[in-house]
């Protein structure tokens, strides 16, 4: 059987206070691991251009390696 | 008298298709190089937040610590866990002294074997180990509720 427990009102306060405190600061965790995985996503975007652009690349330079090296006709 | 030195030439079909393909190539690459600084800041950014976010989670911890020391039936847990830790106790020293029993040669470390192995641990590990230890306890108080 669960016993009512009464608490001082300046506890109480101080609880709610630390309660606050408690909120404030997940709410800035969250804040942070959202930029975090905002980041990340932009990361991700530039590896994603840097394949892009290598195998752009290596497109030209196989088009020019073997218009450089085609028998004359 | 000398030979004449003769050069010999060979004919680039498509040349400016050819420049092309090479100017098209080069920036490609002048946007990679440009997409490698960009992606050097982000990871920048990135350390910072890392920092600012292992900051905050300490904070947090000890906030919650704080909390935990200032909830009021923190008297009353205590108590029921002595009272529980008393019963049970007797009971795990019966099954201590059956398991250590079956503990086989390999399974036992000598001391130094035991010392060796705790300045392996590095920094990391010590912080993963200490918070292991926190859930741990923090599981037991939830249990004894």
């Amino acid at each position: 059987m669960e016993t009512p427990v009464f608490v001082k009102i300046g506890d109480y306060k101080k609880l709610l206070d630390e309660m606050d405190a408690v909120k404030t600061k997940i709410a800035s965790i969250k804040k942070i691991i959202m930029q975090i995985e905002s980041l990340r996503d932009k990361e991700k975007e530039e590896l994603s251009l840097w394949s892009n652009n290598i195998n752009l690349v290596e497109k030209e330079i196989k088009y020019i390696d073997e218009t450089l090296f085609e028998p004359e006709k | 008298m000398a030979e004449k030195k003769q050069d010999y030439y060979v004919n680039i079909s498509n040349p400016n298709t050819l420049l092309k393909g090479i100017l098209q190539s080069s920036k490609l690459v002048v946007e990679s190089s440009q997409s490698y600084y960009r992606s050097l800041e982000i990871r920048r950014e990135k350390t910072l937040l890392f920092k600012q976010l292992r900051k905050e989670v300490t904070e947090l911890l000890q906030l919650s610590k704080k909390l935990d020391s200032t909830l009021p039936y923190r008297e009353l847990i205590t108590a029921e866990k002595r009272k529980f830790s008393k019963s049970s106790s007797q009971m795990k020293t019966s099954k201590s002294v059956k398991t250590s029993k079956k503990l086989t040669s390999k399974e036992k470390t000598t001391p130094k074997q035991d010392v060796e192995k705790t300045k392996v641990l590095s920094k990391e590990e010590n912080e993963i180990l200490k918070l292991t230890n926190l859930i741990s306890s923090i599981e037991e108080k939830l249990n004894s509720l």
